[in-house]
């Protein structure tokens, strides 16, 4: 499976593959955009298994990205790894069509719990 | 301790609790030995604004600033440069402000993280009230984060 990692700081999206690792995921094809719109043309282009997508990014913020995915009729399954894990944050995530948020900092098990019901 | 410290809950433990959670998330447990051969220091900030306002600051001495970029790159420190540096320390401050923030009132925003590198830096908050400091020591240098208290 494809996975796409979205993220404006290189070094987190080094950490997000490593974790994914950590976690078991380590076989997935990895991709990664550095803001919402490189994510958006990627998905869009050849829609990844799974999106793995910080919020506050350059460009294009990763609530945007996720909102012109679904606009564009792509039900790409959606979650969130960012700073923020405020209860509205999430709830904006979840209305808009996340299937989650993870906070930073995370764990490998964190990411375990979330994307096993994706990716098996 | 203030009524303040109290009521917000920001204390010495639960920021040294999040400095380690920052740590394990980044792989890192316990800071790596480091020499002294880098001559630079580094901080990091980001700031939380709306019911709450503050700063958080994590500040690194000489070469700490390197050989923790390189480790959250799983990089040779040889290979660390400016860009690596303000990227790996700037999301290092993120991480720790948006633990921080998660213990303040809501609705409230985190900045976009502040990086300063310098030879000699010497980081205040002008007007602001330190409720919380915690650091972890390696080589004879100190990894230390801060959160200060915008009163006005």
């Amino acid at each position: 499976m494809k996975i796409l990692i979205v993220d404006d700081s290189r070094v987190m999206r080094s950490i997000v593959t490593r974790t994914l690792r950590q976690a078991g995921f380590g076989d997935h094809d990895i991709d990664e955009a550095a803001d919402g719109r490189q994510g958006l043309d990627k998905a869009l282009a050849d829609p990844p298994d799974l999106v793995l997508s910080d919020w506050n990014m350059p460009e294009m913020s990763g609530l945007d990205f996720l909102r012109a995915l679904r606009a564009a009729g792509k039900a790409v399954p959606f979650g969130f790894v960012t700073s923020e894990g405020s209860p509205d944050m999430r709830e904006v995530a979840m209305a808009t069509g996340a299937l989650f948020l993870i906070a930073k900092p995370f764990t490998a098990d964190v990411f375990t719990e979330y994307l096993s019901p994706v990716l098996g | 301790m203030t009524a303040l410290q109290n009521d917000f809950a920001v204390h010495e433990a639960a920021l040294s609790e999040i400095l380690d959670e920052v740590l394990t998330s980044v792989s890192i447990e316990g800071l790596p030995a480091y020499d002294l051969s880098f001559a630079t220091h580094t901080t990091g900030s980001v700031t939380v604004s709306g019911a709450w306002n503050g700063s958080v600051l994590v500040e690194l001495p000489a070469s700490m600033d390197t050989v923790l970029t390189g480790a959250m790159f799983m990089m040779p420190i040889e290979e660390v440069g400016a860009e690596e540096l303000t990227d790996a320390i700037g999301e290092f401050a993120n991480m720790v402000g948006g633990g921080v923030k998660s213990l303040m009132p809501e609705p409230s925003r985190l900045s976009l993280p502040t990086v300063v590198s310098g030879g000699d830096l010497q980081t205040s908050v002008p007007g602001g009230v330190l409720l919380a400091r915690a650091e972890r020591t390696s080589g004879g240098g100190a990894l230390r984060v801060s959160v200060w208290w915008n009163p006005s």
